[in-house]
């Protein structure tokens, strides 16, 4: 069964939706296996910190619930420190069945692709 | 929150009148089948009348009725039984690309024991096309399965075209009918079969039992050694109060066919219209003209750019229980094979949900069920990163020719 932090995530995903004066904007889709999840996401930064985090996601269950973690996560995040926030941290927090590890990896890729943006 | 039970094609409820006429056999009727003595003879009657009635409700004869622990192990016993035992003969098989894991893998088994096997393709709406049947059949073919009613989209192939053809070249013809046994027609005579798998929990009964229809002169190797039960075909102590459930339920089911399957279909084109009216949504497998040819509580649904697990996972915490062909709702990340057999690209197998009802559902809760759904749906695309016009390059191009998604943007 999956947990409440899981399922409070699911249910009631924080942050969705689109920013469109974002600094930076990184986009993943999973690749290999049949999975087909998506994720966009908008971030806004102030000075070194990470001000505003905002996605969007076709995903299953894990991928939104991880989506919504991120973006509670990033939101404040100082640039330099972005390592402390990586898969591992949303698998243990969700408690991710490893069938929905890929859901961690495509929020922290997604999230990192939208720094890379923000440093060039 | 009341629960909306629409999984009926993964297992069903076990009626009261099924529980009650297998208690005795829990209890004082504790007897072995095989025994001698009194207790035996009487566990013996209440199997060999359960046998009895089971047979005829397919038109088959008692002694061509052997217990099985599952559907599945009926399947394993007709693939094995008649590939060993015909062997002589040619090491040909065929069956299709949409068959049940219980026999594709069982398949790919015999492949691995020297067996060709021929996987027969199916069109958009999941139907075999006969032609294709006997271009396969060879002089070395020495056994043909094909599934009656498909678990996944719910097409009803025609059992007694493709049975004449196997009958008039001498193959054994086995069908897999765990979903269509009591839901749609079954006769071994009419539809030309050898082997028939069918099982009891799909039909209100009890988990654990099945059966498998061999016909009179098919002959068949013994998947295990043991004691000679099952005229020496299956050994193992008869599952006594679950054979006694198996054959109440399809009794009752069978009682009231005609009802039973008038009332799914109407609820199942209730559901359906009510689902198809959510924009870019999709019915996968028979439909218009051949909707007679579809199973009678089968609802297959693609909704566009969503994820069918997420909408699983939404129903069931809404009460409302279904299936997905997902390829999150699988352990391996692959969607499913039979949505991929009829040309379903990634996205599109990934949007599907299987609603499958029984003869215990009401239209309230078909009504309930479309509001939900509709929900849901708006929920999951409100959040949605796809844009389809940008990924064309994921929607097949035979998908292409039927695939026409309605209304606007999702």
């Amino acid at each position: 069964m999956y947990s409440q932090n899981y399922l409070g995530h699911f249910q009631n995903p924080r942050n969705i939706g689109e920013l469109e004066d974002a600094d930076g904007i990184g986009e993943v889709k999973h690749e290999g296996g049949g999975c087909f999840d998506w994720v966009k996401v908008y971030i806004r930064t102030d000075g070194d910190r990470i001000s505003l985090v905002k996605y969007k996601t076709r995903g299953c269950s894990g991928t939104i619930a991880a989506c919504s973690l991120m973006s509670e996560l990033a939101t404040g995040l100082v640039l330099s420190e972005l390592d402390s926030l990586n898969d591992k941290r949303l698998i243990d927090e969700l408690n991710l069945p490893e069938r929905k590890f890929h859901s961690a990896e495509l929020a922290v890729k997604a999230l990192r692709n939208a720094v890379e943006k923000v440093k060039r | 929150m009341k629960t909306i039970y629409l999984d009926n094609s993964d297992t069903t409820a076990m009626l009261d009148e099924v529980v009650a006429a297998m208690l005795p056999y829990f209890g004082q009727k504790y007897g072995n089948p095989i025994s001698l003595h009194s207790l035996g003879l009487e566990a013996e009657e209440a199997v060999s009348a359960s046998r009895e009635k089971l047979a005829s409700f397919i038109g088959a004869g008692e002694e061509e009725i052997i217990f099985t622990g599952s559907a599945t192990e009926a399947n394993n016993l007709a693939l094995f039984g008649v590939a060993h035992a015909y062997r002589e003969r040619g090491n040909h098989i065929i069956s299709t690309s949409i068959e049940h894991k219980s026999v594709l893998n069982p398949l790919r088994r015999l492949e691995r024991e020297g067996f060709r096997v021929t996987y027969l393709p199916v069109d958009v709406e999941g139907f075999v096309d006969p032609d294709d049947l006997k271009k396969a059949l060879s002089d070395e073919t020495i056994l043909v399965s094909i599934i009656h009613a498909n678990n996944e989209i719910g097409t009803l192939q025609d059992l007694e075209t493709l049975g004449k053809i196997c009958r008039e070249r001498g193959v054994p013809f086995h069908t897999d009918a765990a979903q269509s046994f009591t839901r749609e027609e079954l006769s071994v005579t009419k539809q030309n079969l050898d082997l028939v798998s069918i099982n009891a929990h799909k039909i209100h009964g009890p988990k654990g039992v099945g059966a498998l229809y061999v016909r009179r002169g098919i002959r068949l190797d013994r998947l295990m050694e043991g004691g000679e039960q099952e005229r020496n075909r299956r050994p193992g102590t008869e599952n006594v109060p679950g054979i006694v459930g198996f054959a109440r339920a399809a009794e009752i089911a069978m009682d009231r066919f005609e009802d039973n399957r008038q009332h799914m279909r109407e609820l199942r084109d209730r559901l359906a219209r009510g689902l198809l009216a959510i924009d870019h949504t999709w019915l996968n497998g028979p439909k218009g003209k051949n909707i007679e040819k579809r199973l009678c509580n089968n609802v297959n649904i693609t909704f566009h750019y969503i994820e069918g697990e997420a909408i699983l996972m939404h129903l069931s915490l809404r009460g409302v229980l279904v299936s997905s062909g997902s390829a999150c709702s699988s352990k391996d990340l692959t969607p499913s094979h039979v949505l991929t057999a009829i040309s379903l690209k990634h996205e599109q197998a990934h949007g599907a949900i299987r609603f499958s009802l029984s003869k215990l559902n009401t239209a309230d809760e078909v009504d309930r069920t479309i509001e939900i759904v509709k929900e849901v749906a708006a929920k999951l695309r409100g959040m949605t990163a796809f844009i389809p016009e940008e990924h064309s390059e994921l929607v097949s191009k035979k998908a292409k020719t039927f695939y026409k998604p309605r209304g606007g943007r999702g």
